[in-house]
């Protein structure tokens, strides 16, 4: 009979890293650990669309710091989602209030960030402004960064997947949505002012 | 482009070999507008890995959706009726294509053959005194025998010669039977006897033989009939069963 692989806590850390394994291990996120993220936000006055969305960028943010080796593996994986989640929802409770939602929100026990967790935060902002410029390069040229840059394809496969002429059009496409990406960022303050900061670090 | 960021986008892609990427990195370390090209690099490949990531995660979650319940509406139970229409309407037709799909499969030759034929029987002509041998081979059932005494025979009539094709017939010599049936139905020696059943022996080998357009119309022919000896008979072999066999040959 079919086993379902469950990872401790150390094994779904390393399961992230590997490519091969990676959906698995967010099945796995998904499966233990959705639901108390769900009844967190639901009980502080979000939807069901707004749990779902704060754990989806809770998970994301989590990858993202595991294969960046920025999660220390101090706290258990439970207690560092959580701890986004949570975080997320009160930045976005502070959000919707600026942005005058009379909706009741509630936001008065907000607890302890665990390390790591305000980087997450600080970076939200950035982050969505920076998918936005990416989305606005067009199909075409986010799927060829994609395949390069996060599924490591060779220039080879590349040019059969997405039927290009040769291994040559393909770098040179490559180069020209690289750069249009890097020029529009130039021109967005809140890159200007992390490229800044990490100048003069 | 200018050629710094070429470098610096094949620095980033592993495409330097190591004195190469050595003297870049020092010139970032020198060089601010260098470093800040090389890290707005950077932060594009990582939001390109991001929204990689976020695409990745979505889909799952999407995967791991349970199906939403409709809820029934106000006149559910008119709708109730319809869809029970449509479900016994639906296996009507179900039943129905079975059907139609058996019959086609079942129907052939062979089967109308079967279901048609029964060995010709000769009224006792033991008593009389002019014996004939052929049909006392007939009536032992010795159809080798009854070919042979044909074959031997000057002067045929046509009772001989039908004789002669139903031992055929029974040896599953249909393609000898033919032209023997045929002699009868030609009409040559100017005696009618045995043509009613030569027509419907010869449809019946006309089957076997694969000569399905000359058994359809023999057929077609004692059907427009009724006063055919085997009238009764043919009209057991339904116009689907007829038209099955003329798409198969």
């Amino acid at each position: 009979m079919y086993k379902k692989i469950r990872f401790s806590d150390s094994e779904l850390v390393e399961a992230i890293r590997v490519k091969e394994t990676l959906e698995t291990a967010i099945l796995q996120l998904y499966e233990e650990h959705a639901e108390v993220t769900r009844s967190f936000i639901m009980g502080k006055g979000g939807t069901e669309q707004d749990a779902d969305d704060i754990f989806q960028e809770t998970v994301v943010s989590f990858i993202d710091s595991v294969q960046k080796a920025k999660f220390r593996q101090e706290s258990g994986v439970r207690t560092f989602l959580v701890s986004i989640s949570k975080n997320l929802w009160y930045n976005e409770i502070r959000r919707r209030q600026r942005a005058g939602n009379r909706e009741r929100l509630y936001e008065s026990d907000q607890e302890q960030e665990e390390t790591g967790v305000s980087e997450i935060i600080r970076d939200r902002e950035l982050k969505k402004h920076m998918s936005q410029l990416l989305r606005s390069l067009g199909d075409s040229c986010r799927k060829i960064l994609e395949l390069f840059y996060y599924e490591n394809l060779p220039m080879k496969e590349i040019v059969s997947h997405l039927h290009y002429e040769n291994e040559q059009v393909v770098r040179n496409k490559k180069y020209k949505c690289l750069q249009q990406l890097t020029d529009k960022m130039k021109e967005n303050p809140l890159a200007a002012q992390q490229i800044s900061e990490l100048i003069n670090k | 482009m200018r050629p710094d960021n070429e470098i610096l986008i094949d620095y980033l892609d592993k495409q330097l070999n190591p004195e190469e990427s050595a003297q870049l990195e020092s010139a970032i370390q020198k060089d601010i507008v260098l470093a800040g090209e090389f890290h707005y690099l950077g932060l594009a490949v990582d939001t390109i890995r991001l929204e990689a990531i976020n695409r990745h995660v979505f889909s799952i979650r999407q995967s791991l959706k349970k199906p939403e319940i409709i809820e029934k509406p106000a006149h559910a139970v008119v709708r109730n009726i319809y869809r029970t229409g449509l479900r016994v309407a639906a296996a009507l037709i179900l039943v129905m294509g079975i059907a139609v799909l058996y019959k086609y499969t079942s129907v052939n030759s062979q089967s109308v053959y079967e279901k048609q034929f029964t060995g010709y029987e000769l009224t006792n002509t033991r008593g009389q005194e002019i014996h004939d041998s052929e049909e006392d081979a007939y009536q032992d059932k010795k159809w080798n025998e009854v070919i042979s005494i044909y074959q031997g025979k000057m002067n045929r009539s046509n009772k001989q010669s039908f004789l002669a094709a139903m031992a055929e017939m029974q040896l599953n010599h249909y393609q000898q039977a033919i032209p023997l049936f045929e002699n009868i139905l030609n009409l040559k020696s100017g005696d009618n006897s045995y043509l009613e059943e030569a027509e419907y022996f010869s449809a019946l080998a006309y089957l076997m033989n694969h000569e399905e357009t000359n058994a359809i119309r023999m057929i077609n022919k004692i059907k427009s009939n009724p006063a055919h000896t085997y009238y009764p008979l043919v009209t057991k072999i339904s116009p689907i069963d007829l038209k099955i066999i003329e798409l198969k040959k």
